[in-house]
């Protein structure tokens, strides 16, 4: 096994062997983010192609003073959030798909009530400009201020789409759960 | 498991270190992706478009040669750029006029009117570049002006259809690229300006700082993320902006000091290594010496560690600790071993420890330029011509006394081995300008197995 250091040197190189390397141990990770932030497997995997070209072609700016995965991790969002706008001209706008106030408070939720792959769904299906700025909030822990800049939307914006996003996310796992339980009576 | 989480906690433990995996077509994809970038690059290891760029020159070389035998060649004027480039667009109606400029700049340096088959070759260079649209740069700005760029510089060769939007031609276009994008704290970022169209600059740091200058050097100190936004501005267009994402990571602080303390176990001096460090996951101690760095043996990854004096030679100098966090980001600090005193004049010094030979007393000689571990004795950065040495210990009894330049106390007294402890000494001499000096001090008789 080659060290990350190797790999570096041989990505920076342009080595084909060298970023295969550092595909086949990232691009599993990078994925799963990636697919966060888009509508489709497709998508996803068309940002990890994009993301991952960028990531070769920049290798040599990575100067090796934090993580190398924080680095492509960012790499990643940036290309997911340029895709995003670049996407938004063509796209049908979904977002106003607006969610009831009143059903329920904030609830508390059990580690084992769901798989990986039904809360992965639930976020695909989550309207987008809800979906960005909850991922970019919870999971990458950026300030509302940072997420306006970066998806070029107004602060109060992010704040009351992060609030919808939750409930929005809640109600969607209420529901499944209520779909549940019906199946098995 | 938990049945108390709330909805980010839950999401962030089943989805924070998933994985998922890329369909079996995604390398090839990016490999055919990067094919072109890559070879629009300059690298020495790798062949791309500066080499092919030579060839061609030599190649254009050989058939000027090989043709100037027989015709004479006329040197090219103006006019004979728009010729080489005219018939590339007729011929090539899918590219979009763009020249890399390197290779563009060489052949027309060279003067020489090409035949036709090295103007297809150009061509398809040219239609290479095109091809490159929008997978290179690192953030979306940089991918959106270099678009931008491509458009505006060849309007007025070529492309009837962009001129309508002639706002955007006459605006500035901002993009910027960083030295790094990710650090530790305190990190310097340079910035560099590859804006085009633009007379004015303002950045915004993302920090409450703001520079008008063209490539600005920032010092980020406060850990945290930062957008800086760079404003470029001309006269007649509208103003436009880049953003990058810059992420200061939190760094260490290394710090600690070296206390004298006992073992439990035979009771002999040792130095503890107080660790006074914060924010830091990981340790690594040294003992730096003299000339080399890390050339003792010692090292120690223990958070406290406990430093035995057999470790310290008469080369050691200091101990250095370096700390180490999550996001691998670290400080280092260097502690002087408390092994001598410089006096105020700077032609004599003293140890503040020695540790006596167990094997029993010597005769107590050194030589100029020694420091020894096991005497205790001058040293001279230069010699005195007179010297009285005495040391009492610290009830006032005389227990050493000697004129002799080169002789130091073995740490015995009537061939009895001293205790361990302080002793004061008192040392009065004369240099050789007639001056006469006069120091005091004490020393640490420090009693354990070093040798």
């Amino acid at each position: 096994m080659k060290s990350e250091k190797e790999i570096l040197t041989g990505c920076v190189r342009g080595k084909q062997s060298a970023q295969w390397e550092l595909y086949n141990r990232y691009s599993r990770l990078l994925l799963a983010i990636c697919n966060r932030y888009a509508k489709s497997m497709d998508e996803a995997e068309d940002i990890l192609q994009e993301g991952f070209v960028k990531i070769f072609l920049n290798i040599s700016e990575f100067k090796g003073d934090g993580p190398l995965m924080a680095w492509m991790r960012r790499i990643m969002i940036n290309t997911a959030i340029t895709h995003y706008h670049k996407m938004l001209k063509h796209r049908y706008h979904d977002d106003l798909d607006e969610v009831s106030e009143s059903r329920f408070e904030d609830k508390d939720w059990g580690e084992a009530e769901f798989t990986e792959e039904e809360l992965m769904s639930v976020i695909q299906q989550m309207p987008e400009g809800y979906r960005h700025v909850f991922n970019l909030y919870a999971m990458e822990g950026y300030k509302h201020r940072e997420i306006a800049e970066i998806l070029k939307i107004d602060e109060n914006t992010s704040k009351s789409q992060y609030s919808r996003a939750r409930r929005w996310l809640q109600e969607r796992l209420i529901r499944l759960k209520e779909e549940r339980t019906k199946r098995d009576e | 498991m938990s049945d108390k989480l709330n909805i980010e906690q839950l999401v962030k433990t089943k989805l924070g270190e998933a994985e998922l995996s890329p369909s079996p077509g995604s390398w090839s994809a990016i490999q055919r992706k990067l094919r072109w970038p890559q070879f629009l690059r300059f690298h020495p290891a790798r062949f791309n478009v500066y080499y092919a760029g030579v060839l061609l020159l030599v190649a254009t070389g050989l058939v000027v040669v090989l043709a100037g035998g027989k015709n004479k060649v006329e040197p090219a004027g103006p006019g004979d750029h728009t010729n080489i480039i005219v018939p590339i667009e007729q011929d090539n109606s899918d590219t979009k006029g763009e020249s890399v400029d390197q290779t563009g700049g060489n052949l027309n340096d060279e003067n020489v009117q090409p035949d036709t088959a090295v103007s297809r070759e150009q061509g398809e260079v040219e239609s290479a570049s095109g091809n490159q649209n929008g997978t290179s740069g690192i953030n979306g700005q940089e991918e959106k002006s270099l678009e931008a760029l491509k458009n505006t510089e060849p309007v007025e060769v070529i492309s009837p259809d962009l001129s309508t939007e002639e706002v955007i031609e006459r605006s500035p276009v901002t993009n910027f690229t960083s030295s790094v994008s990710t650090g530790c704290a305190p990190l310097t970022v340079q910035f560099t300006n590859k804006s085009v169209n633009a007379t004015a600059y303002h950045w915004d740091f993302g920090n409450g700082e703001s520079s008008r200058e063209e490539n600005p050097v920032h010092e980020f100190r406060e850990p945290g993320r930062y957008v800086v936004t760079l404003t470029a501005e001309n006269q007649g267009g509208v103003p436009t902006v880049s953003r990058m994402m810059v992420e200061v990571l939190e760094t260490p602080v290394a710090d600690f000091q070296i206390e004298e303390g006992l073992t439990g176990v035979d009771n002999h001096v040792v130095l503890n290594l107080v660790n006074y460090s914060s924010e830091a996951s990981a340790f690594a101690w040294n003992i730096v010496d003299e000339d080399c760095v890390n050339c003792n043996n010692w090292s120690s990854i223990e958070h406290q560690p406990t430093l035995e004096l057999k470790t310290i030679t008469p080369d050691s100098r200091s101990v250095r600790l370096e700390v180490i966090n999550e996001n691998g980001c670290s400080d280092t600090v260097l502690q002087p071993l408390p092994l001598e005193v410089q006096t105020s004049d700077t032609r004599i010094k003293f140890a503040t420890a020695f540790s006596p030979n167990p094997s029993g007393p010597g005769d107590g000689s050194f030589t100029l330029g020694s420091k020894r571990i096991d005497l205790f004795h001058p040293i001279y950065i230069e010699v005195p011509v007179q010297i009285h040495m005495r040391v009492y210990t610290r009830r006032g009894e005389l227990i050493f006394e000697t004129h002799e330049l080169f002789r130091g106390w073995d740490g015995y007294v009537l061939h009895e081995p001293a205790k361990s402890g302080v002793y004061v000494w008192m040392v009065e001499g004369k240099w050789t300008d007639g001056t006469s000096f006069s120091y005091h001090g004490d020393v640490t008789l420090l009693r354990n197995q070093y040798f």
